[in-house]
């Protein structure tokens, strides 16, 4: 295990490495919520926020990513793929990762190891049929996963998951008791777009309802964070959602945020991918 | 950049600075029992009493038109008020008749509701509302579908696009102009310990905050010139110092060039002249 103050090297020299990632969900959050309501399956209000994210949002965050030359990873539901195969395929032919979340952002820790291991495969014949290739990382949707997830996945042979919330560099994954090659590259809640904005009335989101936070004080953290993980050279993970940070306003934010991390030329901009060979590799 | 262009008289964006009048409606319809609350029933009456004349005002100073969504109930208790929108000349819509979610209706009282509302807003200003907004609160296709039958021509219930669209529906189409929760004053400010709103009772947001969020996301409508649709609700938006954020919020998107400011029917006029041009466009290129 790294010490906390260890000078972590990373390729070509760079003083701290930024993963760029997009959680995808389109409409499957919304859906997943409204189950327990009588007759929630035809609800279209709380939908409609997630549609966005496919319909408006993705488009807008290829042509900034194109604008700074940077990639990104997508972990996206398979069933969002299945119903987006175009917007997969220009995201994937864009040089970015689609990476694995679930086939409807099931919550893993609720499945048995057999229907976790079924949703898995299930998707990953989806991504073959789409883009022609297999994820190779893996974010658990809807909160935690469960004890043997991480199991599974190394052994149907994902390099990498960024799930946790338990360190700001990469990490081997520990699973039964031994130190293995899969990778664990944790984001962090304060670092999340969902966390900040997030919003319904009913069915209630968050849970509390509470308020959508101010777009300069988001910025604010997102910077200070941001500015953190430069100084201690680690592995700085924004986890996004298209339906939240492509709002007009907020690509506006996020663009804000890209300029003043590339007032730095040490940074290495890296897909999940990239930083867990990275890691396999060196560390 | 640009993606859109439709908006009246050749303009880069539009802005719809809709006002949402729930007064005392909003808390019986999300709470029954407040009926015998009068004290979370006398925040809806502030919107009334209070809220309504510095808004209009506000407006006034601007001299924009918009669109007001209304529940029928609001409009029967207090003609007055309606009658003082209807002075500055801004467009009348439904908001439900007692601003009750429309998934805990059947179909024949959501129809209910919606004619109840038409008929409340057409006896005081001899006009048949064209304009539909759900009440908070769940919907479905139905609902629409029910609207476009008690002959609404557009609807601004949902969220998921940021210009107006056609939504077909089995009785034909609908036009939808979606709205943005980060642009609606209502959840960032309300509160009340019981009932409990938000559930979680999270704190006041900061004024400052909210204000430079509205900005902001103007920022950004403008600069893809897409439909600004904000909501404002006098209850909230009416104390004496949220007033400001109003008055902050028209200073800064009117200081642009080429903005087009109006009411939702007016927008649904425009975009259905569009469509009808494209249509040709189209047959005559067939």
């Amino acid at each position: 295990m790294t010490e906390t103050y260890q000078k972590i090297t990373w390729p070509d020299y760079a003083r701290c490495a930024v993963m760029l990632s997009f959680d995808l969900d389109g409409d499957t959050i919304w859906a997943n919520g409204n189950c327990s309501y009588a007759g929630g399956d035809n609800f279209i209000r709380s939908t409609s926020i997630g549609d966005y994210g496919p319909k408006r949002s993705v488009p807008r965050i290829l042509e900034l990513l194109d604008k700074y030359n940077l990639p990104a990873t997508f972990f996206t539901p398979a069933k969002v793929v299945e119903e987006n195969p175009e917007l997969l395929q220009s995201i994937d032919q864009a040089g970015h990762e689609i990476a694995h979340h679930g086939y409807r952002h099931e919550r893993f820790v609720d499945l048995t190891r057999d229907e976790q291991k079924a949703i898995i495969l299930h998707s990953q014949d989806i991504f073959q049929q789409v883009i022609g290739k297999k994820a190779r990382g893996f974010r658990t949707p809807s909160g935690d996963w469960s004890i043997e997830t991480p199991g599974l996945l190394n052994e149907l042979g994902f390099m990498y998951s960024s799930s946790m919330r338990g360190d700001d560099r990469p990490y081997r994954t520990v699973i039964d008791g031994q130190v293995t090659n899969f990778i664990e590259i944790a984001p962090k809640w304060e670092l999340d777009d969902f966390v900040q904005f997030g919003y319904n009335i009913f069915p209630a989101e968050p849970a509390g309802q509470d308020r959508i936070s101010g777009i300069e004080q988001v910025y604010n953290n997102f910077k200070q964070e941001f500015n953190g993980y430069y100084k201690y050279g680690l592995c700085f993970v924004l986890l996004m959602h298209p339906q939240i940070i492509g709002k007009p306003g907020r690509i506006l934010m996020l663009e804000h945020l890209l300029e003043h991390m590339k007032l730095h030329n040490d940074i290495w901009f890296a897909t999940g991918e990239e930083i867990a060979k990275w890691w396999r590799a060196n560390y | 950049m640009e993606e859109v262009a439709y908006w009246p008289h050749g303009a880069r964006c539009g802005a719809l600075l809709t006002v949402n009048l729930d007064a005392d409606q909003f808390w019986l319809g999300m709470f029954p029992d407040s009926i015998t609350r009068p004290k979370t029933l006398s925040m809806g009456e502030y919107g009334i009493k209070r809220g309504l004349d510095r808004v209009l005002r506000t407006f006034e100073e601007y001299n924009i038109k918009t669109t007001f969504f209304i529940p029928g109930k609001v409009a029967e208790n207090y003609p007055d008020a309606i009658d003082k929108i209807i002075g500055y000349k801004h467009e009348l819509a439904v908001h439900g008749h007692t601003h009750t979610s429309m998934h805990l209706l059947t179909a024949d009282q959501q129809v209910e509701e919606m004619e109840k509302a038409k008929e409340a807003l057409k006896k005081i200003s001899g006009i048949v509302p064209v304009g539909f907004r759900a009440p908070e609160g769940e919907l479905t296709l139905e609902t629409l579908k029910l609207a476009k039958q008690c002959g609404f021509k557009y609807s601004s219930s949902l969220y998921g696009d940021d210009r107006p669209y056609t939504i077909s529906l089995e009785n034909g189409p609908i036009i939808e102009i979606p709205m943005h929760w980060e642009l609606h004053d209502f959840p960032y400010f309300a509160f009340n310990y019981g009932p409990a709103f938000p559930i979680g009772q999270g704190r006041v947001s900061s004024y400052y905050q909210v204000t430079r969020t509205y900005q902001r996301e103007f920022n950004g409508y403008y600069r893809y010139g897409l439909a600004y649709v904000a909501q404002f609700t006098p209850q909230t938006i009416g104390s004496p110092g949220k007033i400001k954020i109003l008055e902050d919020v028209l200073k800064h998107i009117t200081q642009t060039d080429n903005l087009w400011i109006g009411t939702c029917s007016d927008l649904v006029d425009a975009f259905t002249l569009k469509l009808r041009t494209s249509v040709k466009y189209e047959s005559l290129h067939r």
